[in-house]
């Protein structure tokens, strides 16, 4: 029998600005799943936030056991058995996979001394359930962020605990991983475990639902006991007030000839890549998580020193020496990890929208009344829920975050859009609005090279597929051979 | 709850209003024990005590903001005052012998910020021990002893609009960084340099070059700064400016720079200054001996720094 372990009754929570929570109310029983679905910056981490002891609420109560709270802090959550896997990794950087699992937990014996060999075969024990591929004495910081992602669940798993949150856990995760991931999150379930699961893939949340509860602007607006008889549109239509297709059918734009020859790059993890791309086209990358496709985009953008290889564009044979230097050749990186490679994080929306603009072209003056005007046009086109123009990128949600990267690239006009897992954490209406913009790209004349875990999205928007892994490339599928089955064909077989 | 949302809101009247805020009270305090202290002529004295200082201060505002920071600049200050003084005593001319200072001064930090800007090494440990290099080289220029300049003192005594030059040059130069920081696309790298170095590389700032040419900048200012002291002290001294380092990176952290970079203004940096020189001031009219001077400077330091921590760790 299922019995309700956690009730939020009223819960509000008001930042300078924006009421990001308004009287929601919530529950979780013991061995279900609920979904929290809704747009970018509608509440749902803050929610969870709440839970873990980051934020307090400013009214509303927490009943745990029907035991009442006011609020939590870190340490009282997580003494009840709470542990909440955030949307931004939040790892020790320079601390191996291993210890990183087990940080904070006491794997020490009675001398003071750290169990190594425990720590280390326990991480490889719960690596192993989640089946990535992962070394556990790497140190965090060299891995990519499904990777690190996958050591943040890790982590989480290590603990034994009554409630599990996920913040998008799988939002760089291709089909296997979060298979797998919906594995052990089925055993947990039939441990009584109760799981709070957040994701912008709805496909993903109808396939591991119990309950399905929909938040908008701060307010719970609707719930649904089952997923028996929902439709996919229904949902779509409350999260974000209109309607979408499940599957995005792209508008299909002529492509030219070849504008870019990549010549047998080479870089510390990868070996020798040739490909080509034409005008008009979106060339698709898949493989799997660590199969080294963020490393050659950086190799061709030239944020990685390069080991041999050439590239070819307008023409001209060169090696690519800087981001500045390919950018100012018309190429644009949209990067996968906002922290690390993204965003200033600390810095205004303005300013991160600015920045690329700024580098891209001469001038010496900043011109204060463009910026406002240019970030509150963006703003507008790409939908992103900010304050202001002046808001610190560290107080947006993050598939606003994700947007103003976005943002960035598109205001250097550039010709080739390189664009790593473009899609990460952004909403369902942002994400056809993107795919839009993508098409919109190529009608132009641009070229873009698509890097994304997201299966479906791969095989809609891309005009030919490149299959990579372990830093080679495995093959390469035609328009009319684009296909999931096909992709995993590759990915899996010889 | 309530009382956590309004901290976030004050907060955001930021670092620089409490502490202009702060030099007002500090300012009443002083008065009323005091009265002298709010003369013309006492104020004027602020500025002169805090002239040389705060020239390097304007520089490493920058430097900080760009993540890095600067040890080096008390001996290095020392030892071109003391060069300078030999190139003068040599009978070249003023204008060469600054000239050439301002040069060497620049090249040398030019050259940190290329070890910088080129290895994985901290600016800290590199600036540390240029540090030892600086005052082993004003040593070994001065010979020893203290070096009396023969002329040059025009620059250091002479008064515009009843202020000495090198006040001017210390209000002129920080306002130059000020407004270069707030309005110009270079001032906005070096922020974006120092808030997040792999975006802003990855956004085509040329961050090494950006980082030689920040470091070089600082040198330049304390060529400067050791021009106006030589002039105005009349002679060099091996360890004239030693530990200068420290009232220069106070000043920048009382001011809201963390060592992180990506934040501060000059605003800011020139309130920590006035802050640091109230105090100093302050204490003295009330003849504070210098023991106990080290021990009020030194915990403000530190509770400078905690406010600006919590200040930083309430943002996120
Ligand atoms: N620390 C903060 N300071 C100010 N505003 C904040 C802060 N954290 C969140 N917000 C704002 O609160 C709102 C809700 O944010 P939240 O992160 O909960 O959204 P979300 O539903 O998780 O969105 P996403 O799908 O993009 O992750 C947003 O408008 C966001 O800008
Ligand atoms: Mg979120």
């Amino acid at each position: 029998m299922r019995e309700k372990i956690l009730q939020l009754k009223n819960i509000s929570k008001a930042f300078p600005g924006v009421q990001a929570l308004e009287e929601v109310n919530f529950d979780l029983e013991t061995g279900e799943v609920h979904c929290i679905v809704g747009g970018n910056g509608a509440g749902k981490s803050t929610l969870i936030k709440i839970l873990a002891g980051v934020y307090s609420p400013d009214g509303g109560e927490i009943l745990l056991d029907g035991v009442r709270y006011e609020r939590f802090t870190p340490h009282i959550s997580r003494d009840l058995g709470i542990q909440t896997i955030y949307q931004e990794t939040l790892l020790a950087p320079t601390l191996s996979v291993a210890e990183n699992i087990f940080l904070g937990d006491s794997l020490i014996n009675r001398n003071g001394v750290v169990k190594w060999k425990e720590i280390r075969a326990r991480a490889k024990e719960i690596l192993d359930l989640l089946e990535v591929d992962i070394d556990i004495d790497a140190k965090v910081r060299d891995l990519g962020i499904a990777g690190k992602q996958a050591v943040q669940i890790a982590k989480a798993l290590a603990n034994e605990s009554r409630i599990m949150i996920f913040d998008e856990p799988t939002a760089s995760f291709g089909r296997k991983e979060v298979d797998n991931l919906f594995k052990i999150i089925r055993t947990l379930k039939q441990r009584g475990v109760g799981i709070i699961y957040i994701s912008h893939r709805i496909e993903e949340v109808f396939e591991i639902a119990d309950r399905i509860s929909v938040f908008k602007d701060g307010k719970s607006v609707a719930h649904h006991d089952s997923k028996e008889g929902l439709a996919f549109n229904t949902l779509i239509h409350e999260m974000v007030g209109r309607s979408t297709n499940q599957f995005y059918d792209r508008e299909r734009v002529p492509v030219g000839g070849v504008v870019l020859e990549v010549e047998n790059l080479r870089g510390s993890d990868v070996n020798g890549i040739s490909f080509s791309l034409k005008r008009g086209e979106v060339l698709g990358i898949g493989g799997m998580v660590g199969s080294k496709r963020t490393e050659l985009l950086r190799l061709i953008f030239g944020a990685d020193r390069l080991l041999s290889g050439t590239v070819t564009y307008k023409g001209k044979t060169f090696q690519p020496k800087s981001p500045l230097q390919m950018m100012k050749k018309g190429f644009c990186m949209v990067t996968e990890d906002r922290a690390i490679t993204g965003l200033l994080m600390k810095r205004s929306l303005k300013e991160n929208i600015m920045i690329c603009k700024y580098s891209k072209f001469p001038q010496m003056f900043l011109n204060m009344k463009e910026e406002e005007r240019i970030t509150r046009a963006e703003m507008e086109r790409l939908s992103i829920k900010a304050k202001s123009p002046d808001q610190l990128v560290l107080n947006l949600s993050g598939g606003n975050q994700q947007k103003a990267i976005l943002a960035k690239w598109l205001l250097t006009n550039g010709d080739i859009f390189i664009m790593d897992e473009p899609t990460r954490g952004i909403d369902i209406a942002a994400k056809e609005d993107l795919y839009q913009l993508i098409v919109e790209i190529a009608k132009n004349g641009g070229s873009v090279i698509l890097v994304s875990s997201d299966m479906p999205e791969l095989v809609c928007m891309s005009d030919r597929i490149l299959i990579m892994k372990d830093g080679s490339l495995a093959g390469e599928l035609l328009q009319e051979n684009i296909s999931e089955e096909n992709i995993i064909r590759v990915i899996v077989g010889g | 709850m309530k009382t956590e949302n309004k901290r976030l809101i004050k907060l955001k009247f930021s670092q620089t209003t409490l502490l202009f805020a702060l030099i007002m009270m500090l300012v009443v305090a002083i008065t009323c024990v005091s009265p002298s202290f709010l003369t013309w002529r006492n104020i004027r004295n602020v500025f002169m005590q805090n002239a040389i200082t705060g020239i390097i201060v304007a520089s490493m505002t920058i430097v900080m903001i760009a993540g890095g920071i600067d040890l080096a600049v008390g001996n290095q200050l020392s030892f071109l005052g003391c060069l300078l003084a030999v190139l003068i005593n040599k009978g070249i001319p003023e204008g060469w012998s600054v000239l050439i200072v301002l040069a060497i001064s620049t090249l040398l930090c030019a050259i940190s910020g290329l070890i910088i800007a080129n290895t994985t090494a901290q600016p800290f440990i590199i600036t540390l021990g240029f540090m030892s290099v600086y005052k082993a080289l004003a040593l070994i220029t001065a010979g020893g002893s203290d070096i009396p300049i023969r002329s040059f003192q025009w620059l250091g005594q002479t008064q515009l609009l009843g202020v000495i030059i090198p006040v001017w040059i210390f209000l002129f130069l920080f306002l130059i960084v000020a407004l270069v920081l707030q309005f110009t696309k270079f001032g906005r790298s070096v922020y974006s340099l120092g808030s997040n170095e792999q975006a802003a590389y990855i956004s085509g700032i040329p961050v090494k070059r950006l980082k030689v040419i920040v470091y070089a900048i600082n040198g330049l200012f304390i060529g400067l700064a050791a021009a106006a002291m030589l002039s105005r002290l009349g002679s060099a001294v091996p360890t004239m400016a030693d530990g200068y380092e420290m009232t220069v990176i106070a000043a920048c952290a009382i001011g809201g720079i963390t060592l992180t970079g990506g934040e501060g203004s000059a605003l800011g940096s020139f309130l920590g200054l006035l802050f640091l020189g109230i105090v100093r001031n302050g204490l003295n009219m009330m003849s504070v001996p210098t023991f106990y001077q080290y021990l009020v400077n030194g915990t403000i330091i530190v509770i400078a720094v905690l406010l600006s921590n919590y200040n930083s760790r309430k943002k996120a």
